[in-house]
């Protein structure tokens, strides 16, 4: 069954991760998606909320990170690192760990499990799902960030719970939905 | 450090606003209550101020914001933005003018108009393509109290009763403070018992939302006895901008605030204190949250790390206790209109150094520290300023 923030898209990428799990995705060379429904009709291929619409040049400097999970690592210290914040660079150009400058590998924290470091259960956020269920999720292997948690009982997140990552429908906004990654409980 | 501000400029008069839903009042209103009061207090007339910094985040753009509804004439006024330390950020640019010997008599002011924007919290913060999670600042701060529970060993129901303390403690002093914005005392039950904003917050661990203005006349200190016989020296100005690494790497325990701990570091060390629980009297710190006080009072050093509880149960933080905290009723009775705030902190310890403080006086206080912090527990420019006698 599908969730408030699941349409097929989302079933499909689900699907598709796991079937390239042992397999290089660089070496597909075609992807063929069916589907009775149409995630199109909600202009997935805009993938960005309304907004940034004015800021044309910003969407083209961040296109990698738009809908892929992706962060670095540091060449020096080793850190993996992953900034979805607000007045950093992207993509990230200098460690916050040691400070090296442009000294990166590029990581990939989809498929990468964590642990909820602390929670809050937030009444004010305008979310279609309340309370907004904000985690700061630390990733194994190094690596902290937000995000929110879904297909979750606001009642029995914990710090320590174990997340792993889902692609999910973010915002739906003036015909324009918005797409990215969440955290979940891991389903056992 | 190069150099020390220390008691080289004073503050020679003071104004500032009742705080609240001020319909009636435009921004440029404020500016001109805050600075007129500001000038009897000192003795001086507007005319006679030389340079102006102001501090607003929202509510105006340029020197405009000043030089307009005062009509000043064609001197020079910088409109400085650091966030909730924006305040601060005004008094340091100008004592630093007068320091240089660049004036001799500089205003700072700082305003915000909130409540036309017709919204609880502040307006529109969002800030670039960030789309991934959706919290308001009860929430990052509702995090840091989780984490902060969690990393102590406190129940829901104990964090929460430490949480209450701090707003009952604080809405005592807003009850006897006329500027205030919120005067009422509150209870134990009815602070756990308030709706829940971002848990573990309620209502009653936010501060409000209000218009205000506040505002200081600053001059040399060689001179500041020509104005008045009670003047209040600048020991102390530090401003400390996060590199906000504790977002991105599991080093940042989410429990303190180390902005704060270094700005409260590097100020002990420019104003020559070495105990700051036994030399300060009293402290103004940036209580937007509840949880925001109390782990203050760890990183500023006024109670060891993980301690505080035991302290907010002493009492330590009353107005008649060992360090009184909020003694005008902070952030959480006066709200946060973001730019006046600082200043309106400065101008509690100013009236408590000079006796004047009325049913809130505190018994003979020497040093006084004002402690501002802008942004997430992560992410912050955290500013301190500490004056005294
Ligand atoms: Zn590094």
């Amino acid at each position: 069954m599908a969730g408030y923030d699941e349409d097929s898209l989302m079933m499909a990428v689900e699907a598709a991760i796991d079937c390239l799990r042992d397999i290089d995705s660089h070496t597909v060379d075609g992807i063929f998606f069916a589907t009775t429904t149409s995630p199109y009709k909600e202009k997935q291929c805009s993938a960005l909320m309304a907004l940034p619409l004015d800021r044309l040049s910003a969407i083209w400097r961040e296109r990698r990170v738009l809908l892929g999970l992706w962060g670095v690592k540091c060449k020096r210290c080793g850190t993996p690192q992953y900034d979805n914040g607000a007045m950093g660079t992207s993509p990230i150009r200098v460690c916050a760990e040691c400070q090296a400058q442009d000294d990166f590998e590029d990581y990939n924290f989809a498929g990468r499990k964590a642990r909820v470091f602390s929670f809050t259960l937030d009444q004010l956020a305008q979310v279609a799902d309340p309370p907004a269920s904000v985690v700061l999720v630390d990733f194994e292997g190094g690596g902290r960030a937000f995000f929110d948690l879904t297909d979750r009982d606001p009642d029995k997140i914990e710090v320590g719970t174990e997340v792993e990552m889902t692609f999910r429908k973010m915002q739906f906004d003036r015909g324009i939905t918005n797409y990215f990654w969440k955290a979940r409980p891991i389903r056992c | 450090m190069a150099g020390s501000i220390k008691d080289r400029v004073a503050i020679v008069g003071m104004g500032c606003t009742k705080f609240g839903e001020l319909w009636d009042k435009g921004p440029g209103d404020l500016v001109v209550d805050a600075v007129s009061e500001a000038c009897a207090d000192a003795g001086i007339e507007v005319k006679d101020i030389q340079a102006v910094w102001v501090g607003t985040l929202f509510s105006g753009m340029g020197g405009r914001s000043v030089s307009e509804p005062l009509k000043l004439q064609y001197i020079p006024v910088t409109r400085v933005e650091n966030a909730c330390g924006s305040g601060h950020e005004a008094v340091r640019g100008a004592s630093y003018a007068v320091a240089a010997g660049i004036h001799d008599i500089c205003l700072a002011v700082g305003f915000e108009k909130l409540k036309d924007e017709g919204m609880s919290g502040l307006p529109g913060m969002e800030n670039h393509t960030n789309t991934h999670y959706q919290s308001s600042m009860p929430g990052v701060f509702g995090i840091m109290a989780t984490r902060y529970f969690n990393r102590y060993g406190l129940s829901p129901e104990e964090g929460k009763t430490m949480l209450a303390k701090i707003s009952i403690k604080s809405h005592h002093n807003g009850s006897l403070n006329p500027k205030a914005h919120l005067r009422r005392e509150l209870t134990l039950e009815q602070v756990l018992n308030a709706p829940i904003i971002a848990w573990p917050l309620g209502l009653f661990d936010c501060c409000g939302v209000s218009d205000g203005a506040a505002a200081a006349i600053i001059t040399r200190a060689d001179m500041a006895k020509k104005f008045r016989p009670d003047p209040v020296y600048i020991k102390a100005l530090q401003i400390c901008a996060s590199p906000t690494s504790g977002r991105m790497t599991s080093e940042y325990d989410y429990t303190h605030v180390e902005e704060a701990y270094r700005a409260g570091v590097a100020a002990y060390e420019e104003a020559g204190i070495k105990d700051p629980r036994k030399e300060i009297s009293m402290a103004e710190v940036h209580d937007c949250f509840s949880i925001t006080e109390a782990v203050t009072m760890e990183d500023l050093q006024f109670s060891p790390r993980g301690r505080v509880k035991q302290d907010i149960e002493a009492g330590t933080f009353h107005l008649d206790g060992e360090l009184p905290v909020q003694p005008d009723g902070g952030l959480k009775c006066f709200g946060h209109p973001i730019g006046a705030s600082g200043i309106r902190m400065i101008y509690e310890l100013y009236l408590q150094l000079q006796g004047r403080a009325e049913q809130r006086q505190i018994k003979d206080p020497k040093l006084g520290l004002a402690h501002n912090m802008g942004n997430e527990p992560y992410a912050p420019v955290v500013s301190v300023c500490m004056v005294g006698l």
